[in-house]
Order: structure tokens, then C-alpha cells, then sequence
């Protein structure tokens, strides 16, 4: 009975989740400096002026967001640690609603300021049209286009407004997640709660969305292509980095580009890193974990990040997740790589005691 | 004569486009943001028709008017309609953070997915028990280098003897022994995408137009 | 906590599909279907429908008017079960492919193709750094190695056949080497992902419960 529940099988999977639990819990320290591959970016952004602005388009989902997400924190944290402003955007629904996330958190982490410090261009859907407008004269663009267009109310600043109006907050919020999305689907939404916000504030709001315009965002004023940001990024759980290098070939001598794959994507991104079509390669967990290990050490140690996100008031499973990031499971990651080589060493050893006997 | 249409269409367009990017003008480049932004207009009603066929597979189920219905088919086809209402309505309500759309999506859609993606992991730990062997030399060779990036990777290499070298002898193949692979490999791909393109424009490559074309 | 619980138990749900397929796997993969199903119309509704089309020419008609034709022309693609009008959804998809199908040559060609052997063939010797003259040097025999034994079974002259039957022998283990490479890279994927699964089991969900149970507060 017991040999038919434990097979191979069993013994084998119980082995792997053992070491990554094993993983979580031992304190083994792994340091992992910077690889040639990641150091480019990483002094980029490091020697940058303060005040520059670097874009970071991110593109995972689900299914790869525990290798990629760690990149984008540690990276936007970088910029923001050195003084550079961020814009994100996404190339598809789902990423963007993630970028918005790791982004508004980040940012408020920081205590920066949305428009200023930093901006959420949202989905930039088709992306080929985003990168191919952006290279040149993206403030000519109309039509359906996202880029500029935008619309960001910050809750914070109508306290009176929703002291008075409670109803307000919630439009409000939910106004301020259309952040990056067309004006017209602002107003859009405005239009649709008119009667609950009383024709007062809906004035006030309406005017407000008015009279912005992709020239009030203080972080795009002096951007005017790719030649006026300090690099272009993508984080990307597909194969997406490569739209990058096929739509930015117009302005391959202006554009500084790099970008954080999964580990899958990882090997084949190597090529264009040696062709000059990119200047860095963040490969998967590996890199996410280098950077953030040269942050913490460099810049502000995990603690201090810790207590930063608990001022800023975020809850315990979203702070453990960002100062965790990478680093804390790289001990599991090299235990279950350690437990892969050991099953492979063991799987030949009696391959060739069998072949033996077989002789 | 009907398929011919299409065939028609992506011909002129196919052609149109080649010479346009040949072209540098403020109305070539118009032209060429006009195939972007069109293009999900005219590709987004085709949500409609997929999941059109994937709810009417379920229901078949639902109904018990599959092949073998069981009730145990029968309420998890329920189940999935029962989750693409709720998305749906929800949905069209609000999208916004906080809402019951967005909790699906965060605390149901992200986690399922990538624990079923994190699943291979015991698949590749009983794939490299039963299948990696060093029993012929091109094999030796995968499992060599399998090797060497597995340890440098995760930071073992700091605890075996010459780790350094592995992890410099590491670093350097990446750099050029796999990006020449790699390379080679995208360059064999790239003619076929181009090959693929010319084909379509052309109507030689019909297999987008589905089955007996 | 209850969310965090309710995503913790559908993870582990999810996970006992290693055992065995079960009735709570089951269970998962169906509710899963019938949410991305609905994901994924909603993102498209409101994503395209709206933001792309309906607010634009509602709010600005004159100016957008024109992107109703697009509109109309992609409904064809309700035609698509019918097997009788099917030929009609073929309509949209023929524009947008044509399209993209021109614009991508020219670019798949400079950055797949040209850009690529322009890294490849970069000066074979560079004055006074040995180690990049031989790392190009390297590069430049890889390619050739593996393109050699892709794109030829047999070449039909003596001295060439000679030096493409060692070509294609180290092109074959070239490969394999670097298929290595890639398998060590799938393995660090993977792993994450299970990581990232078991780091939440363990500390966010597990070690919470703890907390709650021995008097730590929420």
C-alpha cells in the first residue's frame, strides 16, 4: 500500500516543495552583486541628473509576475531614490492594471507627486503607434492615441469637496484610476455620476477636467522624444521587449533602451544586448534580486524602506512583498535548484547502475 | 469568388504598407497610424464570437446535452458560467480598485494563474530525474552547461571550490557562445516570419482563413 | 484575512493538481475559464469599445465620425459561427493582417536580420583587446556553425562538403549547449513562480493565522 502512494512521483514532489519551504525559513544568505549584463542600467540610472525622466513600459501578468514585479520595484525605486522621474505604462489591459498598482505605491511610498514626479500613461494600446508617435513629435498626435490626453485628480487635494459630499470620494477614486486613461473617459464617468455629486462639484470637477491638458503634466514639459528620456524600459513577462527594438528602429541612435525579461526570455535577450540594441538584460529573479541587494545596500537598507511603506500606511502582505522582493527567496530558489541537480545526479547514477547490470 | 475578397484586401493592403514604409512623409506616417489605431476596432468584436462558442460548448454540458452528461459536468459547466456573469456584471459596473471585478482579478485570477504556471516546476524535477542523462555526448554537453547556469544563477557557485571561474566562465558564454545560438536561431525565424509575410500578402499562406481554403 | 484566505485555499487548490486531477482542481479550472472569459470581455468593452470608440465620437463626433467605419467593418466578425456568412469575418481579419503584413517587413528585415548580423560581423579583430577580438571571433563562428546546418542538407562540392560536415557538427552541439542554457533558465522561472506561491502560503497566509491565533492582533 505504501509503495503505491509513494511513488517516484510523490517522493519527488514532496523533495522540491520541502526545499522551497525549507527555503523561506532557513536563513541562508546569498549575495548576489551585479552582473555585467545588469550594470549598465543600474549606472545609468545612478549617475543620472536628478530630475530626469526615464519610461518604463511593464508587461506582465499572472503568469510571470513573480520574477518581473521584484524588477519593477527595485528599478522604480532606484529612480525615485536618485531623483528621477517615472513614466509607466502598460501595452496590454492586464499589466496596466498592474503597473498602476506597483507605481501609485511606490510613489506614495516616496511621497511623490503624481503629474510631477511621476505618471501612469495607462494602456498605451496599439503599442506599435505608442513607439513608433513617441520617437518623434508625440505631442502632435491626435485620434485615438492615449499619449498625453490625460486626466489625474488627486483625492487628497478635495478633502473639503468629500468632507461635505461623501459621494464625491468615491467618484473621485475612481476617477483618479482612470489616471492615464483618455480625458473623454473621464468625463465619461464623470457625466454618469452628475446626480450624485450635486451640479456644484460637478462643475468644479468638470472644469477641472477640462481645463487639463497633456501640457499641464510638469514631467512631460521638457520631453519631446526618446532623446529626452534617460532610458526606455520594459518589464515583461513575454516576448513584448522585442516590439521595443522592432518599432524604435527609427531612432535606434536616440533611444537608451533595456529590459527586464522572464528567465525564459532571458537567453535569447542576450543577442540584442551584444548588437547595441539594448544596453542591459535584468534576466528574471536573478536580476531583480542584484538590484535590490545593490539598493538596499547602497541607498536605503530594507528596513528603512520597511518603515517607509508602514509611515505611508500600506498594509503588512504589500509591505512584505516589496522589501521582500526577490531577495527573500533566493535561499529557496537555490535550494530547489540544488534538489534539481541532485535528482538529475541521481537519476544517471542509476541509469548507469542498470546499464550495468543489463551488460 | 467570396473567398476572394479577402485574399483581395490583404493583397492591396499587404502592398500598400510595404511601399509606405518606404516612404517619409507626414502622410505616410498618418497612414501608418491609421492601420494602429483601426486595427482594434476592427479586431475587438472578436471576443464576441469566442466566447459565443466557449459558453455554448459549456452549456451543452450544463444542459446535459453532451455526449456523456453528468451532473458532476453538468454543475461545473454552472460554475463557469456562474464566473463569467459575475465578471461581466461586475465588470461593466466598475473597474475600479476596490470593486469586486477588481478583487476577482487580484485575489482569484492572479494567484490561480500563476500557481498553475508554478506547477512546473515538479514537472521539471521529475523530467530531470527521468529524463536527463548523460548517455550520449550532445546530451552531455545540454546537461553541462544546464549546469552552470543553474548554479551560477542562484548564487550557489560562492560555495564550491573555483565558483568565481564558473560563475566568469558563465557570464562570458551568455555573452557570446548562447547569443550566437540565439542569433542563429533568430535569424532562421525571421526569414520564415518574412517568408510567412510575403506569403500571405500574396495568398500563397491561406491557412488564417480557416479550414478548405 | 478572508481574502487572503479565500486566495490561499484556491493556491492550494490549484496546487493538488499535482497529485492528482481532482474535483477541487476541477472546480478551479472551471471557475478560472468562466473569470477570464469575462476579464476579457470586460477589458475589451471598456479598454477598446469604449476608450477607443464610443467616448471618442459620442464626446467629439466631427472630429472622430470616421472610426465608425472601422467599427462596422470589425463587426463582421459576428458572421463567424455561421458557416454560411463565415467568409464575412474574414473581412476584418484580411485588413488588419495585410496591414501588418506589409508594415512588418520592413522592420522585421532591419532589426531581426540586418541589425543582427551587423553585431555579428563586427570587426573580427580589435587592436588592442584580445579578449573582444576573440569574443567576436566566437560569435561569428557560432552563427555560422548553426546557419550552416540549418540551411543545408548537402553541399555538392568535395571541399566545401568536407567543411560543412564539421560545421554542422559543432552547429549541432553549439545548439545543444545552449539549449542547456535555456533549460537553466526555465528551471529559475519556474521555481519563482512556485516561490512566490509557497512565500505566500507560508508568511502572508499561514504565519498571519499564527499571529491571529496566539493574540498578535490582525
Amino acid at each position: 500500500m505504501w509503495k503505491k502512494i509513494f511513488t517516484t512521483r510523490v517522493i519527488i514532489n514532496t523533495v522540491v516543495l520541502i526545499s522551497v519551504v525549507l527555503g523561506v525559513y532557513l536563513p541562508i544568505k546569498i549575495t548576489m552583486p551585479l552582473s555585467p549584463e545588469v550594470q549598465n542600467a543600474v549606472h545609468l540610472i545612478e549617475n543620472a541628473e536628478p530630475g530626469s525622466t526615464a519610461m518604463i513600459s511593464i508587461n506582465y501578468a499572472g503568469s510571470s509576475i513573480a520574477e518581473t514585479e521584484p524588477i519593477a520595484v527595485a528599478l522604480i525605486r532606484l529612480c525615485f531614490l536618485k531623483d528621477v522621474n517615472v513614466i509607466i505604462c502598460g501595452f496590454f489591459p492586464e499589466p496596466a492594471q498592474l503597473a498602476e498598482g506597483v507605481i501609485s505605491t511606490l510613489g506614495k511610498t516616496y511621497g511623490k507627486k503624481p503629474g510631477e514626479d511621476y505618471l501612469n500613461l495607462g494602456l498605451c494600446y496599439p503599442y506599435d503607434a505608442f513607439i513608433l508617435g513617441w520617437g518623434r513629435d508625440y505631442k502632435q498626435q491626435t485620434g485615438s492615441i492615449s499619449v498625453g490626453d490625460m486626466v489625474h485628480l488627486d483625492p487628497s487635494e478635495y478633502t473639503d469637496l468629500v468632507t461635505s459630499n461623501p459621494s464625491v470620494e468615491s467618484v473621485i477614486n475612481s476617477i483618479a484610476t482612470t489616471i492615464g486613461e483618455d480625458r473623454y473617459i473621464a468625463a465619461h464617468l464623470l457625466d454618469q455620476h452628475q446626480e450624485e455629486l450635486g451640479e456644484t462639484v460637478y462643475q468644479l470637477l468638470k472644469e477641472q477636467l477640462e481645463t487639463v491638458t497633456r501640457d499641464d503634466w510638469p514631467i512631460l514639459q521638457p520631453i519631446d522624444g526618446f532623446g529626452d528620456l534617460l532610458f526606455c524600459a520594459d518589464i515583461t513577462g513575454t516576448s513584448s521587449y522585442q516590439s521595443w527594438i522592432i518599432w524604435s528602429s527609427d531612432y535606434r541612435d536616440e533611444i537608451t533602451y533595456f529590459a527586464g525579461t522572464t528567465a525564459i526570455s532571458a537567453p535569447e535577450a542576450y543577442q540584442f544586448l551584444q548588437a547595441e540594441q539594448m544596453i542591459s538584460v535584468i534576466p528574471g529573479y536573478r536580476g531583480a534580486t542584484e538590484i535590490e541587494t545593490y539598493v538596499n545596500n547602497q541607498y536605503q537598507s530594507a528596513d528603512l524602506f520597511r518603515k517607509q511603506m508602514e509611515q505611508a500606511g500600506f498594509p503588512k502582505e504589500v509591505i512584505a512583498a516589496y522589501v521582500g522582493g526577490a531577495s527573500r527567496g533566493m535561499p529557496s530558489l537555490a535550494l530547489v535548484h540544488a534538489c534539481i541537480l541532485i535528482l538529475v545526479l541521481i537519476g544517471n547514477i542509476q541509469y548507469f547502475l542498470n546499464r550495468k547490470k543489463e551488460a | 469568388m467570396q473567398r476572394n475578397i479577402p485574399l483581395f484586401l490583404v493583397f492591396i493592403l499587404g502592398i500598400i504598407y510595404v511601399l509606405l514604409t518606404f516612404i517619409e512623409t507626414s502622410w505616410s506616417e498618418g497612414a501608418v497610424r491609421l492601420a494602429s489605431s483601426w486595427a482594434p476596432l476592427l479586431s475587438m468584436w472578436a471576443i464576441v464570437p469566442a466566447t459565443y462558442v466557449t459558453l455554448a460548448s459549456y452549456g451543452r454540458r450544463l444542459t446535459k446535452r453532451d455526449r456523456n452528461p453528468t451532473t458532476q459536468k453538468a454543475i461545473l459547466a454552472g460554475v463557469t458560467y456562474v464566473a463569467f456573469f459575475t465578471m461581466l456584471i461586475s465588470g461593466l459596473k466598475s473597474n475600479a480598485e476596490g470593486s469586486l471585478f477588481d478583487w476577482m482579478f487580484r485575489n482569484i485570477q492572479i494567484p490561480v494563474t500563476s500557481t498553475m504556471f508554478s506547477l512546473l516546476t515538479f514537472y521539471i524535477a521529475s523530467a530531470a530525474y527521468r529524463a536527463f542523462r548523460v548517455s550520449r555526448a550532445h546530451t552531455s554537453l545540454l546537461m553541462v552547461f544546464a549546469v552552470l547556469v543553474m548554479v551560477t544563477n542562484t548564487g550557489m557557485h560562492t560555495y564550491i571550490p573555483f565558483g568565481q571561474y564558473w560563475n566568469e566562465f558563465s557570464t562570458w558564454f551568455l555573452m557570446t557562445g548562447n547569443v550566437a545560438a540565439k542569433r542563429a536561431i533568430l535569424i532562421g525565424v525571421a526569414v520564415g516570419m518574412l517568408a510567412t509575410n510575403i506569403r500571405i500578402i500574396f495568398g500563397i499562406e491561406r491557412s488564417w482563413m480557416g479550414g478548405g481554403a | 484575512m478572508l481574502t487572503t484566505t479565500i486566495a490561499a485555499l484556491l493556491t492550494l487548490g490549484a496546487m493538488s493538481l499535482v497529485w492528482k486531477e481532482n474535483i477541487v482542481s476541477r472546480f478551479i479550472e472551471h471557475l478560472i475559464l468562466g473569470i477570464s472569459l469575462g476579464y476579457g470581455v470586460v477589458l475589451t468593452y471598456r479598454q477598446i469599445f469604449l476608450r477607443l470608440f464610443w467616448v471618442p465620437v459620442t464626446t467629439d463626433f466631427a472630429a472622430n465620425w470616421i472610426l465608425i467605419l472601422p467599427t462596422l467593418i470589425g463587426a463582421l466578425w459576428l458572421a463567424q459561427p455561421f458557416q454560411k456568412v463565415r467568409w464575412l469575418s474574414l473581412i476584418p481579419l484580411a485588413m488588419v493582417l495585410g496591414a501588418f503584413s506589409g508594415l512588418g517587413l520592413e522592420r522585421i528585415m532591419s532589426s531581426y536580420i540586418i541589425e543582427a548580423l551587423e553585431g555579428t560581423v563586427k570587426s573580427l579583430y580589435v587592436a588592442g583587446d584580445l579578449q573582444k577580438s576573440f569574443d567576436h571571433v566566437v560569435i561569428w563562428l557560432g552563427v555560422v556553425c548553426i546557419l550552416s546546418y540549418f540551411y543545408f542538407r548537402r553541399i555538392h562540392n568535395p571541399a566545401l562538403e568536407k567543411a560543412h560536415e564539421y560545421t554542422r557538427i559543432v552547429g549541432i552541439w553549439w545548439l545543444m549547449a545552449s539549449f542547456g542554457v535555456s533549460f537553466g533558465f526555465t528551471v529559475m522561472a519556474r521555481a519563482a513562480l512556485l516561490i512566490y506561491r509557497i512565500q505566500f502560503l507560508t508568511q502572508d497566509w499561514i504565519g498571519e493565522l499564527i499571529k491571529i491565533a496566539s493574540g498578535g492582533g490582525m
